[in-house]
């Protein structure tokens, strides 16, 4: 209740306190990074697969990483409004950025030529890639290493997507090919699942812990 | 405690200062410089860098046959990972005090902002252990995984500078902007402009350019036979990385505050900087002589030539000079396959390392006439000989390991008289042994004596001969080109009969073999004769699905001859 | 001009007519001082200029107009700056820390940004101030892990190395807990070579307790400079009992004793005066600067 009469009300104040200029400006660089590749491809009249888009939507994974940090968290978790709600407001209101980053870039890649490769395992890729950054930097904020965020949280989400990228063996679920282009979708999707899983429990109020052995009691 | 006392000047009345004399600043600069080096060493960045740096270069080697020529550029990828963790994590450093709201504190110490970041920047010197531990290990690797030729110094100094350059960016961009942020993305744009150089090389016009790269992909190194002096111009680009190191530490200590004497000096350096790295650019664009270029590309025109020859139990084998350490990858799955042959065919057989090089390599070619190209190109059209009364079998250049079915199947294509791609008997192309067990027994031979498992096929696809849809199997390393000019398209149902004949007890099959050899190698022998004379049921083979709704017909489809 | 109570040609640090803006607020409105050894305390609420005085003093930030000398030193001149910051030991008031590192490496770094580049006078120097602060057994903990109060004993500790003439402290106490205050005051008492001592704090039972000059910073101006005593003093006769609040005080309070203690200009007849302390003194002239 107290937070369905929170949210209005909080929702001016997460989006002024929202990390902008970290998310825009990542989104920006992995664009214009794209626009040099996009640039360089029409000269040689190469057309770029989807797969470029990759590169150009690391940076954008990278300052995601920043946002769920909450400053404020110590006073936050002191008040009856749930802590989360910042975090988990932030983390929304950068959803639309990424999906227009997304959208523009693979608009400059559609405009190298006809694509031949399926859209849904990319997509399901990237949502993957903004779950691992999402709960990377949850897991952070609430360990030792909050008052670093994102310094800790992206690096981190960056090796885990180049460990799935690069493993032997889990290439086969995870990229196309060997994986059919299904199966690398519901793959990507599940660990997005779990990864928002994993980041909506490290932003949970901590005296659940107390609560839990309480209960037992 | 007792420290010697400093006269002050304007200090009325007052007993000496308890306090040691200024320090000298380099004096201060190093003892700072430690601290930070100590600090940077230990940043969990540039060890995961170090760990992720080693993981690519053990993947790049261990997946390649290495030549030096190319392993020592390879080495340098890893670095790339290496160099750009450093980048971030030395932006961290500079940017510390800003970050964690220290600077007024620091502001009021007498050791000044340019100071701080002099020593910033030789305190780059901490990650020099990391980089040249990733040197040393991989070119550890590289030599135990046997590798041809000497590795360049020069390179692999390059790789070492290309870190510290991007460390000493970082500094730089840490002087600028605290966030975090701005050196994991200085970290992407190293990474990107690496991974994304190859493309560079689809322009002529750009000629040396892509060498100015912090790394590149070069497109064919790893395809010459032998080293080319000055290729990749290794020594050049690590000037031009110092060059860079010392542009991005003056671009750092630009923002600190100093007097006339301070711009002076860094005016000077940044000119001195300029220089080098123009001096090293003027050394990395020429191209390389006509002289090299024609020994190369003659030697991969025509290989035999150029190879220094040696013959062991009739087969004839011929490496570039310095590839010796290849010939027992050569020998083993041949001579698993000779071994089991009841009658030696008469020729000797020639197995040839061939190079798969290209004029279309801007780096490589650039700066000569279209006419020379043209010469060059015509030379390397020639496609190297083999006949049936010379035979030849060759492996392209640095995939002889991972040739070995090939290089086996080839050779028993050949014991079993099955023609090659393109030879005199069979110019159209590759043809197909349509029930014949003579392709049985040379896939039977090759599995034997490679012992694979082909447990995962890489697929099968259907082709028309005779109008007739033939099921075919595409084996391990058939669309690698590990062997030029390779045998026959190879189909379904010899691969089953040939499995089945590998799970016969030993012995067996030799001894069916060896009753009748000849009859064996007539290509009118079927399947299903050997099978009955093997005592094993013809296997079933799958039909493919079609794409298409029954009662369509297929489009028209390139027809296969058959193998005669 | 404020009036200036030492000998300014002898004085340690002199400043004279010392003005500072932030954008139209004027932090320090023509201040001059003149300090010299010993400990002096500032005094002043909260945006009265007292760190933006100390950050002048610490040469960290410039003065608008106006004149500073330190030890006869110009800040002004760079050379002079950086031989002013050798004999400087300063305390920001909101240090932040570089959490990740140890206690024994933050002030080994301190340390060397303070020009001590021989190893082992640094290791010595570090345990010295560690143990001045009472942080010998937090050597080696990282600074995430320290409480507040060590935190804060933390920052004493750098502004303690090197022996400097000149100690800048602002707030120092904040955070302290009474014993640690006491003890803080132990330290300061027994530091050699007798320093100039400026620090900045609210608690004036501090600056009774261990300053002999007091210096009153009100809305950027100099309010007060004297004794402690002599701040007292000016409540003389204006600090008085009752049994309960009187309209007619500026500020009331029941005490521990259940009796209201008034400050106040007119106490009423018969009142039951009683003795001022430092406190009563700054009340009365913060006051008297907000109804000015």
């Amino acid at each position: 209740m107290i937070t369905i009469r929170v949210l209005p009300v909080l929702a001016r104040h997460v989006v002024r306190t929202m990390p902008w200029a970290t998310l825009i400006a990542g989104c920006l660089a992995g664009t214009a990074l794209l626009v040099l590749l996009t640039y360089v491809a029409d000269r040689d009249h190469q057309v770029l697969s989807p797969g470029v888009v990759r590169l150009g939507f690391l940076p954008a994974v990278a300052a995601l990483a920043f946002v769920p940090r909450d400053p404020l968290r110590q006073l936050t978790q002191a008040a009856p409004a749930p802590a989360w709600l910042t975090s988990a407001g932030q983390i929304l209101l950068a959803v639309p950025v990424l999906a227009v980053t997304c959208w523009a870039q693979l608009r400059l890649v559609d405009h190298t030529g006809p694509q031949r490769s399926a859209l849904y395992p990319l997509l399901g890729q990237l949502t993957g890639w903004c779950a691992l950054a999402v709960a990377a930097a949850a897991c952070c904020d609430r360990s030792r290493y909050a008052d670093l965020g994102g310094a800790v949280a992206a690096p981190v989400s960056l090796a885990i997507i180049a460990l799935a990228w690069y493993s032997p063996g889990i290439d086969r679920l995870l990229l196309t090919p060997p994986a059919s282009a299904h199966a690398e979708t519901l793959a990507w999707y599940a660990i997005a699942a779990a990864a928002l899983a994993l980041g909506a429990t490290a932003l949970r109020d901590r005296w659940h812990r107390y609560a839990r052995v309480l209960r037992r009691s | 405690m007792n420290m010697p006392a400093a006269t002050r000047t304007g200090d009325v009345g007052r007993p000496g200062l308890t306090g040691a004399a200024p320090a000298r600043p380099l004096r201060t600069v190093l003892s700072l410089a430690g601290a930070e080096a100590a600090l940077l060493l230990r940043s969990m960045l540039v060890l995961a860098g170090l760990l992720a740096g080693g993981a690519v270069v053990w993947r790049v080697i261990w997946t390649s046959e290495p030549v030096w020529w190319n392993a020592a550029w390879q080495i340098g990828y890893g670095q790339v990972i290496l160099a750009a963790s450093v980048l971030a994590a030395a932006q961290l450093t500079a940017s510390r005090a800003r970050r964690d709201g220290m600077r007024e504190l620091y502001d009021s110490f007498p050791v000044s902002a340019a100071t701080r970041t002099l020593a910033h920047v030789a305190a780059l010197a901490g990650v020099l252990p990391a980089t040249v531990l990733l040197a040393c290990a991989s070119v550890a690797l590289t030599q135990a995984r046997g590798v041809i030729g000497t590795p360049s110094p020069a390179v692999l100094a390059a790789g070492v500078m290309l870190v510290l350059a991007a460390g000493a960016a970082g500094i730089a961009l840490g002087t600028r902007f605290a966030h975090p942020l701005a050196g994991i993305l200085g970290g992407m744009v190293l990474f990107v402009l690496f991974t994304q150089s190859y493309r560079l090389l689809a322009y002529p016009a750009l000629g040396g350019l892509p060498w100015l790269f912090p790394w590149t992909i070069p497109d064919q190194l790893g395809s010459l036979p032998g080293p080319l002096a000055g290729y990749p111009p290794g020594g050049a680009h690590a000037l031009e990385l110092a060059g860079v190191a010392l542009l991005a530490a003056v671009a750092a200590l630009m923002v600190t505050k100093g007097g006339t004497r301070h711009r002076m000096r860094l005016a000077v350096t940044a000119i001195v900087a300029a220089a080098v790295i123009g001096v090293s650019v003027a050394a990395q664009l020429p191209s390389i002589p006509t002289a090299a270029l024609n020994r190369l590309f003659s030697a991969a025109a025509n290989p035999t030539a150029a190879q220094h020859c040696t013959t062991a139990g009739q087969v004839r084998y011929c490496l570039y000079p310095g590839f010796d350490a290849v010939l027992p990858a050569f020998q083993a799955p041949v001579s698993g396959v000779l071994s089991q042959l009841p009658v030696r065919p008469a020729p000797v057989l020639t197995i040839a390392q061939d190079t798969s090089l290209a004029l279309d390599d801007p780096p490589l070619t650039h700066g000569h006439t279209r006419a020379q190209m043209d010469r060059w190109n015509a030379e390397l059209q020639v496609p190297p000989p083999s006949t049936a009364t010379a035979p030849a079998i060759y492996v392209t250049e640095g995939d002889e390991r991972a040739a070995r079915f090939a290089l086996a199947l080839g050779t028993a294509e050949w014991a079993v008289n099955l023609p090659a791609e393109n030879s005199p008997v069979n110019p159209a192309g590759a043809c197909v042994a349509l029930d014949q067990a003579r392709e049985a027994i040379a896939i039977w031979l090759a599995i034997t004596a490679t012992h694979a498992s082909l447990t995962r096929g890489p697929g099968i696809q259907a082709v028309l001969v005779h109008d007739t849809q033939v099921v075919v199997w595409i084996y391990p390393g058939e669309y690698d080109n590990y062997t030029s000019a390779p045998g026959p398209q190879t189909t379904v149902a010899g691969l089953l009969l040939a499995k089945a004949m590998a799970s016969l007890p030993e012995g067996k099959v030799e001894r069916v073999l060896g009753a009748s050899w000849p009859t064996w190698l007539n290509w009118h022998t079927t399947d299903a004769q050997l099978a009955a004379a093997l005592g094993i049921p013809m296997p079933s083979v799958p039909v493919p699905a079609s794409p298409l709704p029954p009662g369509t017909s297929p489009p028209a489809q390139a027809q296969n001859p058959l193998c005669t | 001009m404020d009036e200036m109570t030492l000998d300014t040609q002898t004085a340690a640090i002199r400043v004279d007519g010392l003005s500072r803006w932030y954008g139209a607020t004027q932090a320090l409105a023509e201040v001059s001082l003149a300090l010299d050894r010993g400990i002096t305390g500032l005094l002043g609420p909260n945006g009265a200029g007292k760190t933006t005085l100390l950050s002048v003093l610490a040469t960290v930030a410039e003065p608008d107009t106006g004149q500073v000398s330190v030890f006869g030193l110009d800040p002004r001149d760079r050379s002079e700056r950086v031989e002013i910051r050798r004999r400087l030991g300063y305390l920001p008031q909101e240090l932040r820390y570089h959490r990740h590192f140890t206690v024994a490496r933050f002030l080994d770094y301190i340390a060397i940004l303070k020009e001590m580049t021989d190893r082992r006078q640094r290791a010595e120097e570090v345990a010295r101030v560690l143990a001045a602060t009472g942080l010998e057994g937090q050597a080696r903990k990282r600074i995430r892990a320290l409480s507040g109060g060590m935190r804060q004993r933390l920052g004493i500790a750098q502004a303690l190395l090197g022996h400097p003439d000149l100690l800048i402290l602002d707030e120092p106490t904040a955070g302290l807990d009474p014993e640690q205050r006491l003890r803080f005051r132990e330290l300061l008492s027994d530091l050699p070579g007798d320093p100039l001592i400026v620090l900045s704090t609210h608690q004036a039972d501090d600056i009774a307790a261990i300053s002999p000059r007091v210096v009153v910073l009100l809305e950027g101006r100099v309010c007060f400079t004297g004794t402690p005593a002599e701040l007292a003093a000016t409540a003389d006769g204006r600090v008085w009992a009752s049994g309960q609040r009187d309209e007619r005080a500026h500020l009331s309070w029941r005490g521990g004793d259940n009796l209201w203690r008034n400050v106040g200009d007119g106490p009423p007849d018969g009142a039951e005066i009683i003795p001022p302390t430092v406190e009563d003194g700054y009340l009365l002239l913060a006051h008297a600067a907000v109804t000015r």
